[in-house]
């Protein structure tokens, strides 16, 4: 087990260093680069422009500026963002912590949704309850997260319940502690409700499939013949053997949401990775768009890592 | 291939679906033809207006046919127009008006719309801040819309399929090299990386360039999924009689992969390609409604719906949703009948092969 | 292969131990086919009464019909009589009590007859602690090792902390008949339970179903459709075609002297297959 998770770890580093070689070099190969705006402003002398060239290596080819950029992040430095004056990695720290609990929120959220629902509709299969799950379903997988997000807003302001985005109330310093928490959670829900949409829709037919398949399986029926409860049947037999692939898939989406999360977060005002990476895009702020994407790539590979090692923990064929 | 569509043909939800979405592009590539009005023809003393209630029927006037009243402006003390019909005129609703000039399929001039009033404005979905009327815009968008998801999604499945192709048949390093590749692109988050790349653009291009930029960034996400799916199809392919008795007769490794392996994977490239589609439908709107894909004044429906993130708008002009709408309605056709095609093909339910 | 002869007739044969009668069971869609189609037999104690028949007469229905283990909507008409009540008319809690207690089956696949994600282990006491609670006396891991070292599995500790993918068939098979046999049923339904294990463990699994009836007592119902298990095993056979009973005899008269048309086919095509 021990040996798998290393493996895998191991197999990670060069994929980490492709990723951030791809993005490296798609950002350069772009005409243009942040000087650009400044070399065209004439208050701007020529020779600062030439102090911050030489600074950022900006005339030097392009393997050496990658190597130089890579030596940077061993060291931990993510570089300088320009916008915010500030070191990329100060800046992205607390963000990346957001988008983490945004994304956790979101898949807690789904998990508790999705294993009733999928067992419920598999329970009275083509009966009206599922037929109306199925709907909703094929409702939810057509909405792309950023419109419900939408929609949710504007039920947030016509009600008046929950706040219209933001992470943090105005007077959020002033809190206790159960304060602070409460607030954070309040704040959470639109983007959580939001980003959960689309995933509980999808993975409840998935759930449902999976439950009715290992209901209708050989040592379910055996098990039935030797007299065990449905209840028990239900609990410790089917629903282990149709979790087993959800876990998988919970997994990945996990990873698959800290990136997915980032257009939510942009419309919801959630600080997180996404909106970071907005504005530094809009400013062209070179160092913390790539400090976004490598972190969110190492963000991402981390989640499928933990999911391959879940699925190696709960599942004993593939273990031995 | 034919059998997939003797099937499809049982699933009446999936023909409606099929059937709405050719009407979509028959639209988008008529778009003059079915919009009343340009999609940047805005009055300003109809911004905002709410959508025209069309009456059938009106027994005193002895009218049988669709008429609209005109538009009535107050202007309020916060400087918002409140709209009300304006009871004194019938505005018939005509069809095959004249009205601007288009050019069917870029070649021919014409100037005649499906329907239109004569007189004023007749706005269907009412009409955005500057007046412009939304289901022209709505029409007009479906063009960028749904070309870029179909072109997008052929662009990396030919890619996507080559590669897999290749990589499959040939296995060694070849494969090896390919999917180290497409697991590394696979790992680079989406989202981040369509803004890193449009990051580093200049963000004034020309509406046209965004275009083709949208396009060649989506399908650079897109082929490495496919062409891993390709690749594990080839794969089991490669043993198969069929391509040892090709070899064993002389034919060359290209020939064999066009002719022999490759169409045995394009049912499944057909029905992941229905379902692909929408992502880059939605990817495009995301990136127009960030204000990072097509610009004003270009209609997309992801610009359009930029007008929704002020969430006051929603309350007070709800049809700013309708892009919105629009976009659920064409994913979930997509959807169905992506599903529908799945379904026909699953090997469970074939008869015969 | 030395097969031990068949156990002699017992004294009880005047006492049907189950009775169906007019058994008719239908499946939903398929526009409701028939699968059995007005069963009739009785079992008696201490018999063991074949079943047989080619693939698709019925055999495995009569055997879920038995346990009542069909999907809920297939029709069910007729009577099974054990111990004076009629299975096709149990609820619930009845049916729990009577199944894996007095009546068991094993299966032909016993791969698939396990949980692949729980230990061999944690079905036996699964199944121990249901039947435990009506008051068996000793220690439940005793029991199972003792059982299991009765089936012929004599690594018990590794058997049952392994998963089912971890075992080969015979193993599996073993164990699923140490299982069965843990409650000490009445009567143990066996469904072409040899049919997916090779010849030399076939004839073991045979032995050890003979020697546990004679130390346990049960009666088998043992469904196959190799003719040459029934001529060692069985003492009566009823022949099922197409979901109907064509005849019930004793063995020798089946084989020797077959009444039905659709019997002396199956008899002639089974000989063949094997000369």
């Amino acid at each position: 087990m021990i040996v798998y998770a290393l493996k895998r770890l191991g197999y990670s580093i060069p994929l980490l260093l492709g990723v951030t070689f791809i993005t490296f070099l798609f950002i350069h190969i772009a005409p243009g680069n942040f000087l650009s705006e400044l070399k065209s402003n004439p208050q701007v002398s020529r020779q600062a422009i030439r102090i911050y060239e030489e600074k950022f290596h900006l005339n030097e080819p392009l393997l050496n500026q990658y190597f130089i950029w890579l030596k940077n992040i061993v060291k931990g430095d993510l570089g300088y963002s320009f916008s915010y004056k500030a070191p990329v990695k100060k800046v992205i720290a607390s963000r990346a912590k957001n988008t983490i609990l945004l994304s956790s929120s979101a898949v807690v959220f789904t998990w508790i949704f999705v294993i009733p629902l999928g067992i419920i509709a598999s329970l009275h299969r083509n009966k009206f309850i599922d037929r109306f799950i199925s709907f909703f379903s094929y409702l939810g997988i057509s909405s792309p997260s950023f419109l419900v997000a939408i929609v949710f807003l504007y039920f947030a302001y016509i009600s008046g319940l929950l706040p219209l985005g933001g992470m943090r109330s105005l007077r959020f310093y002033e809190l206790s502690t159960l304060g602070k928490v409460l607030d954070v959670a309040k704040h959470l829900i639109i983007p959580t409700i939001a980003l959960s949409f689309g995933s509980i829709a999808s993975l409840q037919r998935i759930m449902r499939a999976n439950m009715l398949e290992v209901l209708g399986s050989a040592y379910i029926l055996a098990a039935k013949a030797r007299g065990i409860s449905n209840t028990r049947i239900l609990y410790v037999h089917a629903l282990k053997n149709a979790l087993n692939p959800m876990i998988t898939i919970f997994g990945y989406q996990f990873s698959s949401l800290l990136s997915g999360a980032a257009l939510t977060e942009i419309i919801v005002g959630w600080p997180g990775l996404g909106q970071v990476t907005l504005e530094a895009v809009r400013k062209q702020d070179l160092y913390l768009v790539m400090g976004s994407v490598i972190i969110s790539g190492i963000l991402l590979i981390a989640g499928n890592l933990i999911a391959d090692i879940l699925l190696a923990c709960s599942d004993p064929r593939i273990r031995y | 291939m034919i059998s997939m569509w003797n099937e499809l043909k049982r699933n009446k939800l999936a023909l409606a679906a099929l059937f709405i979405l050719a009407l979509l592009y028959l639209a988008a590539i008529f778009a003059g033809f079915f919009s009343p009005y340009r999609y940047d023809d805005g009055s300003i003393a109809y911004r905002w207006a709410p959508p025209a209630k069309i009456h059938f029927i009106n027994v005193e006037k002895k009218i049988f046919y669709p008429y609209i009243y005109g538009y009535k402006v107050k202007i309020d003390k916060y400087y918002r127009c409140i709209y009300s019909e304006d009871r004194s005129k019938i505005y018939p609703v005509r069809f095959f008006v004249k009205g601007f000039k288009y050019k069917v399929l870029g070649i021919f001039s014409v100037n005649r719309h499906l329907f239109g009033v004569y007189g004023t404005r007749i706005y269907m979905l009412g009409a955005d801040l500057k007046g412009r009327d939304i289901l022209s815009r709505l029409i007009y968008g479906a063009r960028i819309s749904l070309s870029i998801g179909i072109i997008g999604v052929a662009i990396s499945f030919i890619i996507g399929i080559i590669i897999g192709g290749i990589s499959g048949y040939f296995g060694g390093w070849v494969d090896n090299i390919n999917m180290r590749v497409v697991e590394m692109i696979m790992m680079v988050p989406g989202f981040y990386l369509m803004l890193a790349l449009r990051a580093s653009f200049p963000p004034n291009f020309s509406s046209a360039q965004v275009y083709f930029l949208i396009v060649v960034i989506l399908s650079f996400i897109g082929w490495a999924s496919i062409a891993r799916v390709i690749r594990g199809m080839a794969l089991s392919l490669k043993e198969r009689e069929f391509v040892l008795a090709a070899k064993a007769v002389g034919l060359s490794d290209f020939k064999i992969i066009i002719r022999h392996i490759l169409p045995h994977t394009f049912s499944y490239a057909i029905v992941a390609a229905f379902l692909s589609i929408p992502g880059y439908i939605i990817g495009e709107a995301a990136l127009s409604l960030l204000g990072l894909g097509i610009q004003e004044p270009q209609a997309s429906w992801g610009n359009m719906l930029a007008l929704a993130q002020g969430i006051v708008n929603i309350k007070l002009y709800p049809w700013v949703l309708a892009p919105g709408i629009i976009i659920i309605i064409t994913t979930s056709c997509f959807n169905i009948v992506g599903e529908a095609l799945r379904d026909a093909l699953d090997p469970k339910r074939k008869v015969f092969q | 292969m030395t097969l031990k002869g068949k156990c002699s007739n017992n004294s009880n044969i005047m006492k049907p131990l189950l009775t169906v009668n007019n058994l008719s069971v239908a499946y939903a869609g398929n526009s409701m086919k028939e699968v059995l189609k007005s069963v009739s037999f009785k079992l008696y104690e201490g018999e063991i009464l074949g079943i047989v028949g080619e693939s698709g007469s019925g055999k495995t229905t009569l055997a879920s019909s038995i346990l009542n283990i069909l999907p809920p909507d297939a029709r069910k008409e007729g009577e099974i009589i054990f111990k004076n009540k009629n299975i096709i008319k149990m609820n619930d809690k009845e049916l729990r009590n009577i199944r894996g207690d007095r009546i068991n089956i094993i299966f032909q696949e016993p791969a698939a007859s396990f949980n692949p994600v729980l230990t061999i282990g944690y079905h036996f006491s699964e199944f121990m602690k249901k039947s435990f609670t009506r008051g068996t006396q000793g220690n439940i891991d005793d029991i199972v090792e003792n059982l299991l070292r009765r089936s012929g599995i004599y690594d018990t500790k590794r058997i049952l902390k392994s998963y089912p993918h971890q075992l080969s068939g015979g193993q599996l098979q073993r164990a699923m008949i140490a299982l069965s046999i843990s409650s000490n049923p009445d009567i143990l339904i066996a469904d072409e339970p040899t049919s997916s294990l090779d010849v030399t463990v076939e004839s073991q699994i045979v032995n050890l179903l003979l020697e546990l009836r004679e130390e346990f007592g049960f009666t088998v119902l043992f469904i196959t459709h190799n003719l040459g298990l029934i001529k060692v095993l069985c003492d009566r056979v009823v022949f099922l075609y197409k979901g109907k009973v064509e005849e019930i005899t004793d063995t020798k008269s089946l084989l020797e002297r077959p009444k039905h048309e659709s019997t002396k086919m199956f008899i002639n095509d089974y000989l063949r297959l094997i000369s």
